[in-house]
Formats: structure tokens, sequence, C-alpha cells
């Protein structure tokens, strides 16, 4: 009984990593994070400088796996559709609670710098709100 | 660990050539780090979707994650608890139940079967995290890739006869010792720095 019952599951168990494999390459996603703005660099040959940071880069690395590639939320709250403005009247209030977090949303003060946090949040403020 | 598909072979008491053994060996290995390069391969090329994917009977899906890793967790620590009682190292029950080495190989398969769900989120939806300032991460994306390579050559070394006996508990205790690092850097934190999810 105990014999079959591992011949099953175990059926089971290489008929799953296949079809995790197969929808790992053939699922496409119905938000793609590719139609965020592309990554700021700065230009050859120029020194000195450094690139401020890029809100939307951020957002893709840090935020959309939560709160969704274009902002529709998904383990996290919506951010979008004046979501985000709505709970939050000013920058200065967003950017304090992603330092200090609270809830299920993680701190990002040892995470990001002040000026990285600054650029996120804009970006939720603005160019996602465009979307 | 391991997480098995087949219940482990005694240490074999008859020679072994030696030049056989190390092409097993090497067969082994080399499945098991093109597997893993493999899954770090397609996580960093595939740009990840940030998408909830699937829960399955959970309320949302890091509910689902945290508490299927949770459950491999605990069905690789009764392998390993089998395992020790298949190699004798344990002697508790006294009597060897006929169908230990079944449950040996249940407890393994389901434990595999309970990370597919989690390891096709993380790869589709978050991919390969290589900011090595973000350590957690970071450690959580390089062993979940090597977990899998090491899974796929635990099975190759359960399934390969004349081994020398050493090769197998250490290819369980290194896969389930990823386990752990996955569920430590994952599951426990998110118990520690966020909540308890519900079911």
């Amino acid at each position: 009984m105990l014999k079959r019952a591992v011949a099953v599951v175990e059926v089971i168990a290489v008929a799953g990593f296949v079809i995790m494999v197969a929808l790992l390459l053939v699922k496409q996603p119905t938000k793609h994070l590719t139609a965020l703005p592309p990554r700021t660099t700065v230009p050859a040959g120029q020194t000195g400088t450094t690139a401020p940071p890029d809100g939307a880069q951020l957002y893709k690395s840090s935020c959309a796996g939560c709160h969704g590639g274009d902002g529709g939320g998904g383990i996290g709250p919506q951010l979008r559709d004046g979501a985000v403005t709505s709970s939050f009247k000013d920058a200065a209030s967003e950017v304090s609670f992603v330092k200090s977090g609270a809830g299920g949303m993680p701190a990002f003060r040892d995470e990001m710098s002040d000026a990285e946090i600054q650029a996120v949040v804009d970006f939720t403020r603005t160019t996602l709100q465009a979307k | 660990m391991g997480v098995t598909t087949a219940s482990p072979s005694p240490p074999s008491s008859a020679p072994a050539t030696a030049p056989a053994t190390a092409a097993s060996l090497l067969i082994i290995l080399l499945v098991g780090t093109l597997v893993s390069l493999l899954f770090g391969v397609y996580s960093s090329v595939h740009d990840p979707t940030g998408e909830t994917t699937i829960a399955l009977f959970f309320s949302n899906t890091v509910g689902m994650k945290v508490w299927l890793t949770t459950a491999a967790l605990l069905l690789a620590l009764l392998q390993v608890l089998t395992a020790l009682r298949l190699y004798g190292k344990v002697t508790i029950p006294k009597a060897f139940p006929k169908w230990l080495p079944d449950a040996h190989r249940l407890f393994g398969t389901l434990a595999f079967l309970l990370t597919l769900p989690v390891a096709f989120h993380c790869l589709w939806s978050f991919g390969f995290e290589s900011t090595s300032t973000q350590t957690r991460r970071y450690v959580h994306s390089v062993a979940g890739c090597l977990f899998y390579g090491a899974f796929a050559s635990k099975v190759l070394a359960v399934r390969t006869k004349r081994l020398p006996g050493w090769v197998l508990p250490v290819i369980g205790g290194i896969t389930f010792a990823l386990l752990v690092v996955l569920w430590t850097t994952s599951s426990l934190w998110f118990f520690q720095n966020r909540e308890f999810p519900g079911f």
C-alpha cells in the first residue's frame, strides 16, 4: 500500500517538475516590467559625476515583486490609479513609510539610501500614476 | 537530507573499480552543476514579471510560499531522521520497521513536490537577485539554484550502484543544508520581520 502511494507521489513529482519547467519557458506575463523606462546610465567619458538614482529601476528591483510591475498590486497593495497619492498626501510621508515599514511592508532604510528612497517614491507618485 | 525519490542503498560491500566509481561521481557532480547553472541562467536572463502567480488552496501567494517551504523543511527533517535509522546511526525504534524505506522515500518526494510551486514563483516572478548588497535575497537565490542541482545529484546517486558509502549521506546532507538556508532566508525571515501569514 505504502509502496503504491510512493510510486504515485513520485509520478506526480516528476509531472510537477515537468509542468514547472514548461510554465517557466512558455508562461507570458500579463503586465511586463520591460514596459518601465530603461535604466539611465552615465554617458561614456563623463567622469566625476554620479548618476541620480533611477526610481524606475529601483521600483522594478525592490517593489514590483509585491506591488506589481505597473503598480497594480499583487502581494502588496495597488499603488497606481491614485492609490499611493491617496494614502500619502505628500512625498515626505511616503518616504517615511518606506523607510520604516509597517504591517506587511518591510523597512527599506537599510536597503536603500535616502536618495534612492526619494527616487522610487517620486517614481510611484509620477510615472507610475501615468501608466 | 535528503529529498530523494528512492530509498538509500546501504554502502556496497562489493569492490568498486576506481575508474568506474570516479566516472560515476563525476557524472553526478556534472549533472548537479548543470542543473544549478540552468536554474541560475534562467533566473538571471528571465525578466522578472513581479506578478503573483498561484496560491493553490492558500489565501495568497506569499502565504502559500511561506507555509509550503516550512512543510517541505519538516518533511525533509523527517527524511533525515529516517535516514539515520536506515543507516543504523540511531536505533529508535529498536525493531527496524519494514515500511521505513518507503516512508523515507515518501517524505523526500513530498518535500520536493512542495518546493515546486514556490520555486516557480521565485524564478518566474522575482528572478535571480544579483545585487550582493541585498544579502538575504542574494543568498536565497544562490541556495535555490544549488538546491535543485544538489537534488538532481542526490537522485542520481541513489540510483547509481557501487558508489562509496559516504557519497549519498554527503549529497543528502548538502541538499538538506541548502533547504535549511532557503527556509531561513525566506519563511523564517518572513515570520520574524513581517507576520505569520494566514492559510
